[in-house]
């Protein structure tokens, strides 16, 4: 790869890391499949691009995040208020979406914003190379936008809606509205999907309305390669986790294309075959896991059978001294224990094994 | 023979009946009648079905009554929404998956529940709040307080339990609702947890009632113990009386 091709990766894996995040807030954090963000992502694109093309570039990324965040409240709206399925409440959103781009795009299908002045073009004129423009202004926005969201989760809102997403119920037993908490997370997570798309117009001189097509799985493969790589933890991590994501599928694709593994139309079929890699992992690992476990466990069955039978007798009467060994909890700690202690641990398993037995035969 | 003031709460003529008019209806509630005195710790018996935690419900607002009116403090509640009773209400269950936020630090989870009654911050996690955090967890004797950076769902469920009351108790409810909590828990953690929530009732002196199966332990915490049997308060034995019982009497006549 030349050091252009792996700049211009950099930049894009870093632009729609952005839309990543914006992906990642309702559907991590909330755990809301959120369809809007495609529509909110070619909303950023059109609205910036019509600014852009008045020459206001800022103010038409700032207006392009405003009309995200009204989307993904809307969206809250449809689900929280009147109890549509998120996923429905999403796609009816992105749906309307598609003409409301159209109309603020004066019924033109795309933008060209060839000549005009961009925020990149603008910061060139102080820096002088396009390509370290790029990567500098675009590096700088995710940083500042990740910093941000990660405090933001920190303070007391934040806190709530990351609860939402783990125990609604119990967020409302302390008296919360979980609605509220739910439409500002919609809100936010579209308004980075819409920053998103203004950036990438400014940055591609270009905007479509039908550049959101295949935009969730792009998002979603950047979330997934990060937590297959980093694992989930944490907020920030999460942030972070994503972003990287999105940069190392830039690289997945930009390597898949340049050895001619298939044609440049074909990056949809792609991306989808990344991310049903990258989410078949942790199923293999665990079949894998379970078969050791039972081969083990099999093993040591077959042992304390064979050799000596009245093991099960002599233990008796300690088992039973110590009462509750059927007990729900106390198998899972021991279950949690051997885990992490790896599975090795003869003594503890042989232990499992001989509370079953004794407990099946006392009954 | 009380000062209508002295009540935390007063429940009368309570009706809830599932499935109306249809051969499977059930009359989970059946005007129950229910006074509780400021600071007063009641523990309940009753069969299974017997309506123990529809009445819990009612009173949290979870489901709608038939008939019948419920006032906390002096206040009217019947009508109104859950959310909002849950300001004064605070409920533990059966399951200790129900009452924590399993991704959440033990900090976090003591802070959401602090939220209301924390002086406002922007951030939840500050140095006061988290040193109170510290205090409360210590009491328990359980070495939390020394994990306060572990998600929850990393716990046993007796930890998770004794967090749960933690939190419940923070949140300074005037009502607290404890449904068979320590059930799901082996005999030690059950009486553990059991031993923190006297503790932590009687220094909040916090209104209580306490569902148990156990009756062992409702004779032996609380100051009142209520008996339920097909949607009724059947008996109602306090001080002297309570004392005299023989817990194997009552387990037949409940059984
Ligand atoms: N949401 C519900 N819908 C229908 N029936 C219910 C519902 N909740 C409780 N019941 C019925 O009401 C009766 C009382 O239940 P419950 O209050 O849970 O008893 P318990 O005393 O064991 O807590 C039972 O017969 C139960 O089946
Ligand atoms: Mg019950």
């Amino acid at each position: 790869m030349t050091i252009a091709q792996v700049l211009s990766a950099v930049q894009l894996g870093l632009l729609y890391g952005i839309l990543a995040v914006g992906l990642y807030i309702p559907f991590r954090i909330l755990d809301i499949a959120d369809m809007s963000v495609q529509g909110t992502f070619t909303m950023g694109m059109i609205i910036a691009a019509v600014f852009s093309y008045d020459r206001m570039p800022f103010l038409g990324i700032i207006v392009a995040i405003l009309g995200g965040a009204i989307c993904g409240v809307i969206t809250g709206i449809l689900h929280t208020k009147f109890n549509i399925p998120s996923i429905l409440s999403g796609i009816l959103t992105m749906t309307a979406i598609y003409t409301v781009n159209l109309i603020i795009a004066s019924g033109k299908a795309n933008i060209s914003l060839i000549g005009k002045d961009t925020i990149y073009t603008i910061a060139d004129k102080m820096i002088g190379n396009d390509q370290i423009t790029k990567t500098i202004v675009t590096l700088l926005i995710v940083v500042l936008m990740t910093t941000l969201i990660s405090v933001f989760f920190h303070t007391r809102t934040g806190l709530t809606i990351r609860a939402t997403g783990d125990n609604a119920a119990m967020v409302r037993h302390t008296s919360i509205n979980t609605d509220n908490m739910k439409m500002i997370g919609l809100g936010l997570g579209n308004a980075m999907a819409a920053l998103s798309g203004a950036l990438i117009s400014q940055y591609n001189l270009f905007a479509d309305v039908n550049s959101g097509t295949g935009i969730l799985v792009v998002a979603l493969a950047a979330i997934i390669i990060g937590e297959t790589l980093f694992r989930r933890n944490g907020v920030t991590l999460g942030l972070i986790s994503t972003v990287v994501g999105s940069i190392i599928y830039r690289f997945i694709i930009a390597i898949a294309l340049k050895f001619d593994v298939l044609p440049s139309y074909a990056l949809n079929l792609i991306s989808t075959i990344i991310v049903i890699i990258a989410l078949m992992v942790p199923a293999i690992k665990e079949t894998r896991d379970r078969q050791a476990k039972k081969r083990l466990h099999l093993e040591l069955a077959n042992k304390y059978l064979n050799n000596n039978n009245n093991v099960l007798t002599t233990t008796d009467k300690s088992i039973s001294d110590k009462k509750n060994i059927s007990d729900k909890e106390n198998i899972s700690e021991k279950e949690n224990m051997s885990d992490k202690k790896n599975m090795s641990d003869k003594k503890n398993i042989s232990d499992q094994l001989l509370d079953k037995k004794s407990g099946g035969k006392n009954e | 023979m009380n000062n209508s003031n002295d009540l935390m709460l007063r429940i009368r003529r309570m009706t809830k009946v599932f499935f109306p008019g249809t051969s499977n209806e059930k009359i989970a509630l059946n005007r129950v009648n229910l006074d509780l005195e400021k600071g007063e710790f009641v523990t309940i018996l009753g069969a299974n079905g017997s309506g123990k935690t529809t009445l819990f419900n009612a009173i949290c607002g979870t489901l709608e009554l038939d008939d019948g009116i419920v006032i906390l403090d002096g206040s009217d509640i019947t009508w109104e929404k859950e959310h909002k009773r849950a300001l004064h209400i605070s409920r533990i269950y059966q399951d200790p998956q129900m009452g924590t936020a399993p991704n959440l630090t033990i900090a976090e989870n003591l802070a959401l529940a602090y939220t209301r009654k924390a002086s406002p911050s922007l951030f939840p996690l500050n140095k006061k709040d988290y040193r109170f955090f510290h205090e409360q967890l210590e009491i328990l004797e359980m070495d939390l307080e020394l994990r306060m950076n572990t998600k929850i769902g990393l716990l046993s469920g007796g930890q998770r339990q004794a967090v749960s009351l933690v939190m419940e108790i923070i949140s300074q409810p005037k009502l607290l609702l404890l449904d068979e909590h320590t059930a799901a828990l082996d005999p030690q953690t059950s009486e553990k947890i059991l031993d923190v929530t006297n503790t932590f009732v009687r220094n909040a002196g916090v209104t209580t009632m306490m569902i148990t199966h156990n009756v062992q332990d409702a004779l032996t915490n609380g100051d009142r113990t209520i008996v339920f049997s097909g949607g009724k308060i059947v008996h109602d034995y306090r001080g002297a009386e309570r004392d005299a019982l023989d817990p194997n009497d009552l387990q037949k006549l409940y059984g």
